[in-house]
């Protein structure tokens, strides 16, 4: 497989650094946020890059468990970083993303459609546990800024005698709609405009496309199940942490 | 005789990021006795709005006890008394739902369905034109909108009714029918009223049972 110099990676990045001047140019406030997340992501995945030989060949069933739960867990600290003014809402992400991974891995895995083995677990949970992260941070954006918006009909609710879960069912719905459009688009644009990165990964790597299109519905399945369980999750649980035992919206 | 609501040396402080600290009470003392309207004055930031909601719960007091019929409120199952003190707002906030689905909102949650005839009733009860029922209730006037949520709130059954400032958003005119329609609420059905206002001619209007709200006391 062709190599790609050095130079031709730095100029890609160079790419950000536009994007970059555009934010500072606006004021947009992701200037430094985009710089130092790209630097990040481009160290982690260097640092993967390295490792990856490693894990793709573990058989190991613990080792195997660890590393998603790891991966698991760093995708919920990142997901609640973004809520911090909700006290406790880590465990709230935590339970969306390892309940919702575990059971689509499971599910696979049973089906026969992965292996237990490094070189499906560790891909596919990777992409399960990302999915679920995205997810579960977008949820909790719109919601709590729903929330946030709507302090005075939610009261009014509950003034009415509304439990928590009644007196934002509206906004939870609406919240759940909104996060499904970015699912459902890119599924309605399949192949169409997105071609998505596993499959063109299997095929640049030289894998007939039609097993490489096999391996991709699993995918898009999976993602799909994987988003309504994570959301399912978040839906059902989310007021807990929104008011307190004695049904008072608490300040988010 | 055992009053309606009684506050006993209630304090409650507030924090906010712009001033810090504040007391809002200091221990303070009321009773509330159940006849008529019973009126809160006081000047903006007084802590009206937060009296009514340690009377719903809304929010509690850091220290005291508050009684309901004698009972103290945190022995009464939250959503049973909030069925029972109802609440209307100083601004409407009703969901984009139709007027039927808001005013079916309380009694659903009692397991009632009430039917669209019990409905108008209703509606025509606060003046409010019973054609309305299928419109959006996010899409009327505030007038009309605050109508619903009163409405909202009578369809609950309240025994009690507090009244955060209801009328302050509307003009003079549907202001005074909403008083018309509160008073005759009392008089004819019974129904106890607690209403803030910081409008003296309001406040006149309303009756002789009134307190004031100074430096965290009731005066
Ligand atoms: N959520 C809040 N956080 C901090 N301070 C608040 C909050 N709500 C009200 N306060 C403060 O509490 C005091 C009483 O408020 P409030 O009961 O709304 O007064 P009123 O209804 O008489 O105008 C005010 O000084 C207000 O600034
Ligand atoms: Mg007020």
């Amino acid at each position: 497989m062709r190599d790609i110099s050095y130079l031709s990676l730095g100029l890609t990045f160079l790419l950000i650094l536009a994007f970059i001047l555009f934010s500072a140019w606006q004021r947009l406030g992701l200037a430094k946020d985009t710089f130092f997340s790209s630097l990040r992501g481009a160290i982690q995945l260097l640092a993967v890059g390295y490792v990856i030989a490693y894990v793709f060949v573990i058989e190991n069933g613990w080792i195997l468990a660890g590393v998603v739960s790891l991966m698991a867990g760093i995708a919920t600290a990142v997901s609640a970083g973004r809520s911090k003014r909700v006290a406790g809402i880590w465990k709230l992400i935590a339970t969306a993303i390892f309940v919702s991974v575990s059971v689509t891995l499971g599910l696979l895995l049973t089906f026969g459609a992965i292996e237990w083995s490094g070189k499906f677990v560790i891909p596919i949970g990777g992409m399960l546990v990302g999915q679920a992260m995205n997810n579960s941070s977008l949820f909790l954006e719109r919601l709590l800024s729903d929330v946030r918006r709507n302090g005075l009909q939610i009261e009014s609710n509950l003034a009415l005698g509304a439990r928590p879960r009644e007196a934002i069912r509206g906004l939870v719905r609406q919240a759940l709609i909104a996060d499904s459009i970015p699912t459902i688009d890119s599924m309605k644009t399949l192949g169409l405009i997105y071609l998505p990165g596993m499959m063109a990964g299997l095929i640049v790597g030289g894998i007939s496309p039609i097993i490489a299109v096999k391996y991709q519905m699993v995918v898009i399945f999976m993602i799909v199940f994987e988003f309504g369980l994570s959301s399912m999750i978040l839906a059902f649980l989310a007021h807990r942490f929104l008011f307190n035992r004695n049904a008072q919206l608490k300040e988010c | 005789m055992i009053p309606l609501f009684e506050l006993k040396n209630v304090s409650c402080r507030k924090k906010s990021p712009a001033s810090g600290e504040t007391a809002v009470f200091h221990s303070a003392s009321l009773c509330i006795n159940g006849d008529g309207i019973f009126v809160v004055m006081g000047p903006s930031g007084a802590g009206k709005s937060t009296l009514l909601r340690f009377l719903n719960r809304l929010e509690d007091p850091q220290e005291g006890e508050i009684f309901f019929h004698g009972k103290p409120i945190r022995e009464i199952p939250v959503t049973q008394l909030r069925q029972r003190v109802g609440m209307l707002f100083q601004l409407p906030a009703l969901p984009e739902k139709t007027v039927r689905d808001n005013l079916l909102f309380g009694p659903h949650l009692k397991g009632e369905n009430p039917a669209d005839s019990v409905l108008a009733e209703l509606m025509r009860h606060v003046d409010l034109d019973p054609g309305l029922i299928n419109r959006d209730a996010a899409h009327l006037s505030v007038g009309q909108q605050q109508r619903v949520s009163l409405a909202r709130v009578l369809a609950n059954k309240p025994e009690v009714l507090l009244l955060d400032e209801p009328t302050s958003s509307l003009d003079a005119e549907t202001a005074l029918k909403i008083e018309e329609t509160i008073k005759r609420l009392v008089k004819e059905d019974g129904l106890k009223a607690v209403w803030v206002t910081h409008h003296a001619d309001q406040a006149d209007r309303l009756g002789k049972n009134r307190i004031r709200i100074e430096k965290g006391r009731f005066v």
